[in-house]
């Protein structure tokens, strides 16, 4: 195998006396490698995420991507958020090429990929729209294809489909599954939602109650590509039983962390 | 339940009326088939005819008030004289668009001052809170000791007046950039300069408009009363001029100009406003 894309060692991470992250280490394959992180919430996964992204420095160990270690954020690397983040000022058209015209990609160009990305994650027809006349689930993707439109080798999503309604979100989680084969990015993706990070991931990470770290690694191995009748398989049910159990406990944990408190 | 009818139920339970409060239900685009904007027209026709009611048939006397025909009628006759519109009205609305200009740049500026440290941020803050607790027209007359009573003392009150309004609601446009768009910037790597142009300007464009609505307010009004106190020309000394003198016409007419150019004024901003802000009307 060849060197992993994201070589994680040792961070951890406080916030003043709250320990969010214990010291966690972990490698993210190159290629399009999927891994979700699950876990309770306030475990940590999100810190994990902005540390990957460049965006928070961690209390203590390094995060190298593509064998460089990491100290902000990188070009090749794009994040989608929880809260679309699509510009409100901008049209479609215009917020799919916000990323190209930060990094200064000629007008033509960013136009012609813009629309290629927009084609892509199937909002044609809809360029001179502005997000206001849009949908949530349209929303995250003006966000999805201004993400792709820079080429990253690495996507980082923080509960993007979150705020949005079970079905939109499956829909979308298989969306981004399609888009994402046409290209050779690897993904990690933060969720609350067990069965979203079974059905789209190669490797779903369980993480324990804060102070989070990695409590189970697991391996997805249905076949590719994946369609929505996965969703009620046997494989899925199984993997879904097995991560809750796991959470189940630390959730437990959780709330007895928090009625001790509040006592 | 009991099975004795009580009248009060029934007729509670039989009644078409609907059970959804009113505040839920949408708006109503007219009424009786007449759109917002006619019967803001109808209301001023009204009000006028009254006026012209109550003055002709002797209820309020001519020194009191005058019919509304007279007035526009004065009024018109003020607009077409030439030494009115080069001596008064012209150096007033100089005056005041000078004021609003600059209320919005140093505004602007001030609030840019506050985003960038929360240092400034904390230490200017109580005097922006208490700035329109304030007289800052008691200022006038040490204004005018230091620099006398002409336009440049008008004009300082006047934009210090107004510029604290544009600082305070443009610093909150500043502040209201979500977390998340925040980190998409840091993500892309943006420089400073290209956020201010890109995210934080206009991000803050609605809550920066609102600002400037009420810089021109404030404009109008700190131009015309500072006139009217203590100068010798602008269309504020003109009122008081005609009111010092008995001169009821050119008061009243004044004061009508005064409303015109608030309405125009206020007019060109909502125009500007909506050109602005044309994301914000949906589908």
């Amino acid at each position: 195998m060849s060197l992993p894309l994201v070589q994680i060692s040792d961070i951890s991470k406080s916030f003043g006396d709250t320990h969010a992250l214990a010291p966690t280490s972990l490698d993210i394959g190159e290629g399009g490698e999927f891994v979700s992180l699950v876990g309770p919430s306030g475990c940590g996964k999100s810190t994990l995420l902005h540390i990957v992204g460049g965006l928070v420095a961690p209390s203590a160990g390094t995060v190298s991507i593509s064998g460089e270690p990491l100290r902000g954020p990188r070009d090749d690397t794009s994040i989608v958020f929880q809260e679309s983040t699509a510009l409100p000022w901008r049209t479609v058209q215009r917020n799919a090429e916000f990323a190209l015209e930060s990094k200064g990609v000629a007008k033509k160009e960013r136009q012609r990929r813009a629309l290629e990305l927009i084609d892509l994650v199937g909002l044609r027809g809809f360029e001179r729209h502005y997000p206001g006349q849009l949908s949530g689930g349209m929303r995250h993707r003006i966000d999805l294809a201004r993400a792709l439109s820079t080429e990253p080798d690495l996507l980082l999503a923080d509960e993007p489909f979150g705020a949005l309604d079970e079905q939109t979100r499956l829909a979308l989680g298989f969306e981004l599954l399609r888009v994402i084969s046409t290209t050779n990015c690897s993904v990690i993706f933060v969720t609350h939602s067990i069965v979203e990070s079974v059905i789209l991931s190669d490797r779903v990470l369980v993480m324990s109650a804060r102070p989070g770290r990695i409590i189970d690694d697991i391996r997805v191995e249905i076949p590719r590509p994946r369609t929505p009748e996965i969703v009620g398989s046997p494989e899925v049910g199984r993997l879904v039983d097995r991560i809750w159990g796991q959470l189940r406990t630390e959730s437990d944990k959780n709330m007895r962390i928090g009625r001790g408190t509040a006592a | 339940m009991t099975a004795v009818a009580d009248p009060a139920s029934t007729r509670r339970h039989t009644s078409s009326r609907r059970a959804i409060p009113k505040y839920l239900g949408t708006a109503r685009k007219t009424v009786l088939g007449m759109r917002p904007g006619v019967w803001a027209g109808i209301v001023f026709v009204v009000l006028g005819a009254l006026i012209e009611a109550a003055t002709r048939f002797g209820l309020v006397d001519r020194a009191t008030l005058l019919p509304m025909t007279e007035i526009v009628g004065r009024a018109t006759g003020l607009l077409l004289s030439e030494s009115f519109l080069t001596q008064t009205l012209v150096p007033t609305l100089q005056l005041i668009l000078i004021s609003f200009v600059l209320a919005v740049v140093l505004g602007v500026l001030i609030a840019y001052g506050l985003w960038r440290s929360s240092f400034f941020r904390r230490a200017v803050e109580p005097y922006l809170d208490l700035y329109y607790v304030l007289p800052t027209f008691a200022l006038y007359p040490i204004l005018v000791l230091l620099i006398g009573a002409g336009p440049v003392s008008i004009l300082i009150l006047s934009v210090t007046f107004s510029l604290v309004v544009v600082a305070t609601n443009t610093f909150v446009g500043f502040d209201s950039v979500p977390r998340a768009v925040l980190e998409l910037s840091a993500s892309l790597r943006l420089k400073h300069g290209a956020y201010l142009r890109k995210v934080l300007l206009p991000n803050a464009v609605p809550a920066m408009a609102v600002g400037a609505r009420l810089a021109l307010v404030y404009s109008i009004v700190m131009v015309l009363a500072t006139q009217f106190i203590l100068s010798t020309e602008g269309l504020g000394h003109f009122i008081s001029f005609a009111y010092d003198n008995y001169d009821v016409a050119d008061m009243y007419a004044g004061v009508f100009i005064t409303c015109l150019i608030a309405l125009v004024g206020s007019l060109v901003l909502t125009g500007v406003e909506r050109r602005l802000n044309r994301h914000r009307r949906s589908a």
